[in-house]
């Protein structure tokens, strides 16, 4: 007890113990406050609505998407093929999503061997595709070749608006009924087992800033009207 | 000592020029996209019809078979030594029509795996001649094609023809 004693009496030793109590009890009022801060919160709610750009590929009025399913419908089951007549075949585009947007789409036509290999020599151009006329299409020279084909549609196309018909029809030319005679002098049919394929590709670019906006997705120039028609060029 | 920091300075200007011009065609733009493919496979078999003969006393009765895999045309030529008559008298000849080079042209289309009408071929040989004796009879065929509407084009009988290799 006197040791006790003898100690407080040292100003050292008491102005230490007077600091670790001062301490502790000013770290106990802050984790008060702290509890007190969390607690008082409101609550708020905020609603945002986020824009979403969709498009869809119609064929002659139904949406077609992956590999198979475009001409899929062209002929009845075990109907054959019939060179050289017309087979009815509408391209459109819908606009699914919720924002006004300016579409374009690209038309691969090609032939394919009998061992499934892309064939280089027979013209695509036999695998005829009528385009619309009058439809809001236009083809774009400048990028079109035998095999592909591009075209835009000239105005924008508003929330689930569908373009006009950016072709008519399909025919494969008479013309691939080609016999050759073979060295034993029987004569065959030298394209029979060829595939003729038709591949599409719909892009779809917001209206909002077009110009730029079409330069930066599609590497193309085009012009914005003041009715907001497109045409291809700066 | 200013003289260093021209090289400082010019870097900088070359990193910002770098950097800008890019950052607008990083700007995102709304897009959208979907593919489709298909295609169908073209099926020309057979080209050739085969030729079914019958003998009828002296006389051939033909019947051609459409063995291919497509509709197509078919027209028959019999050939004999000047010394026979060849013969198709009326009324055993229906649906084939005398084209007048020679060939007897069945006038409808014989589909895949069909055959044609028989045509009868009456043969008159000399009374002087004696043994056996050959008249044969070749055939041709050609593909059915289609206008637009549908509709078959008549027969071509150069259609897609191309010298033998």
């Amino acid at each position: 007890m006197k040791r006790l004693k003898k100690l407080l009496q040292n100003k050292l030793v008491f102005g230490l113990l007077l600091a670790a109590s001062l301490g502790i009890m000013g770290l106990s009022g802050v984790q008060t406050s702290r509890a007190a801060l969390t607690f008082v919160s409101e609550y708020y709610s905020a609603r945002m609505e986020v824009s979403n750009i969709g498009i869809a590929l119609l064929e002659n009025g139904q949406a077609v998407g992956g590999e198979g399913t475009l001409l899929s419908g062209m002929l009845g089951e075990g109907e054959k093929l019939q060179l050289g007549r017309s087979y009815h075949e509408t391209l459109a585009v819908r606009n699914d999503g919720n924002i006004e947007e300016y579409v374009r789409v690209i038309l691969y036509r090609y032939w394919l061997d009998g061992q499934g290999q892309k064939n280089q020599d027979l013209d695509p151009g036999l695998i005829d595709l009528k385009l619309s006329e009058d439809s809001g299409w236009i083809l774009d020279e400048s990028a079109t070749t035998r095999e592909r084909l591009v075209l835009y549609y000239t105005k924008p196309l508003p929330v689930g608006a569908v373009t006009g018909g950016l072709c008519d029809s399909i025919r494969i030319d008479d013309a691939l009924a080609t016999r050759r005679v073979t060295e034993d002098g029987a004569a065959v049919f030298q394209y029979n087992g060829y595939k003729f394929m038709l591949e599409a590709e719909a892009d779809g670019v917001q209206a909002h800033n077009a110009k730029d906006a079409i330069k930066s997705a599609w590497g193309v120039d085009v012009s914005i009207g003041a009715d907001g028609s497109l045409s291809i060029g700066g | 000592m200013k003289k260093r920091k021209w090289p400082v300075f010019l870097a900088g200007i070359a990193l910002i020029m770098t950097v800008f011009p890019n950052v607008k065609s990083a700007m995102a733009y709304f897009t959208a996209y979907v593919t489709a493919s298909g295609g169908h496979t073209i099926t020309y078999t057979g080209t050739e019809p085969q030729l079914d003969e019958e003998l009828d006393g002296g006389n051939k009765i033909v019947v051609a078979k459409n063995t291919g895999t497509v509709d197509c045309y078919i027209r028959v030529r019999a050939f004999a030594g000047d010394q026979f008559t060849l013969e198709y008298p009326e009324g055993t000849h229906a649906g084939w029509v005398d084209t007048g080079d020679g060939f007897w042209e069945y006038t409808g289309i014989v589909p895949a795996g069909g055959e044609t009408a028989p045509l009868r071929i009456e043969i008159t040989r000399p009374e002087w001649l004696e043994g056996d004796f050959d008249v044969t009879v070749v055939q041709e065929c050609t593909p059915v094609t289609y206008q637009e509407d549908g509709a078959p084009k008549p027969a071509d009988w150069k259609l897609g023809e191309e010298d033998a290799e």
